[in-house]
């Protein structure tokens, strides 16, 4: 168990980063980038990161109100969401963890 | 075998598999790369394509079962007709080929086109997946004169060491990102088999090796359908 928990930590997969990101906003709603960090357990140069590549795909919006900086999902990327969580038994039968 | 309601239930199996194994496979191709398109996922999307090459190599073996079950023939017959065979025997060095459909005719080709199709499938998901995953910190007997082999033998005695070598490339880095391994280890099972098979010339186990492949597959299935 220790030696599982510590494996898990050291490597994820892309798409299981892509969906912890959609799913923290889908449940969350407009959602700052440290909420975000947390429910997508993410260091937060590396949220900063992928934030900018899912907002260049479409897939998520930032909002900008009195200064504070918030991300919502776009149609699409709720879309994608859906999609990735039909497929998540597959990808991890495949050995793609998420 | 031929005549025989083993061999006709034995490539019937074997087409059947291969062809339901071939359609789980392209499934995943199109799934993988369909939802890697949409979030820009290279390592996805090369996994992708590794199942819609095993896809190829899965209908080149259906193709070849198929051809097998349509034109029969009788191995031991054949390899009697073979010329030189006995000759080959004399020498000590001559390995059988160990597909019973046509020892050396399209069918065995096909079998052979596929070994080589296989260890590409590999390379290409193990690229994926190595793509696919980052490391991060979390927030918190008689001495021979000479190896003689049956036609084709070498490429697909290569072409299962190269894939054995990769599944174990791709069963390392899938355990390290925690996804599953289950179908990966079968596959692995099914070239030892296959390798085994060819090196002695035996039939039953180079089958058994063919059958267990497409079984892989099923397992995905079994996991999605199941849970």
């Amino acid at each position: 168990m220790t030696r599982r928990t510590k494996t898990l930590s050291r490597y994820r997969s892309q798409a299981g980063i892509v969906y912890d990101i959609l799913n923290t906003i889908a449940e969350e709603g407009p959602t700052s980038p440290t909420r975000i960090m947390y429910g997508a357990r993410l260091p937060y140069d590396r949220l900063k990161n992928m934030l900018e590549h899912l907002e260049e795909q479409g897939l998520v919006k930032k909002i900008i109100e009195d200064d504070r900086v918030f991300y919502d999902l776009t149609p699409k990327g709720a879309e994608v969401l859906e999609e990735l969580r039909r497929v998540r038994r597959l990808l991890r039968s495949i050995g793609i963890r998420f | 075998m031929d005549g025989h309601i083993g061999y006709y239930a034995v490539f019937t199996m074997l087409a059947l598999l291969e062809i339901i194994s071939a359609a789980i496979s392209l499934i995943i191709a199109v799934k993988a790369m369909g939802i890697a398109r949409k979030i820009k996922d290279k390592g996805l999307f090369r996994l992708g394509i590794g199942y819609a090459v095993m896809c190829v190599a899965l209908v080149l073996g259906f193709a070849a079962a198929l051809i097998a079950l349509l034109y029969p023939v009788n191995p031991v017959l054949q390899l009697q007709e073979e010329p030189r065979h006995m000759e080959w025997h004399h020498l000590g060095g001559w390995r059988h080929s160990p597909w019973p459909g046509d020892r050396f005719g399209v069918s065995w080709n096909l079998v052979l086109l596929a070994s080589v199709f296989f260890p590409i499938s590999y390379a290409v998901i193990l690229l994926g997946l190595s793509g696919e995953y980052v490391r991060f910190e979390q927030g918190s007997g008689e001495k021979l004169p000479g190896l003689i082999v049956a036609p084709g033998l070498m490429v697909g005695m290569a072409s299962d060491l190269v894939s054995a070598g990769l599944l174990i490339g791709i069963i390392i880095l899938a355990r390290k990102g925690g996804g599953s391994v289950g179908p990966y280890i079968v596959f692995l099972a099914s070239h030892i088999l296959r390798l085994a098979g060819e090196s002695v010339g035996t039939p039953l186990l180079f089958l058994a090796g063919e059958v267990l492949r497409p079984i892989a597959l099923l397992i995905v299935l079994a996991r999605v359908m199941l849970g």
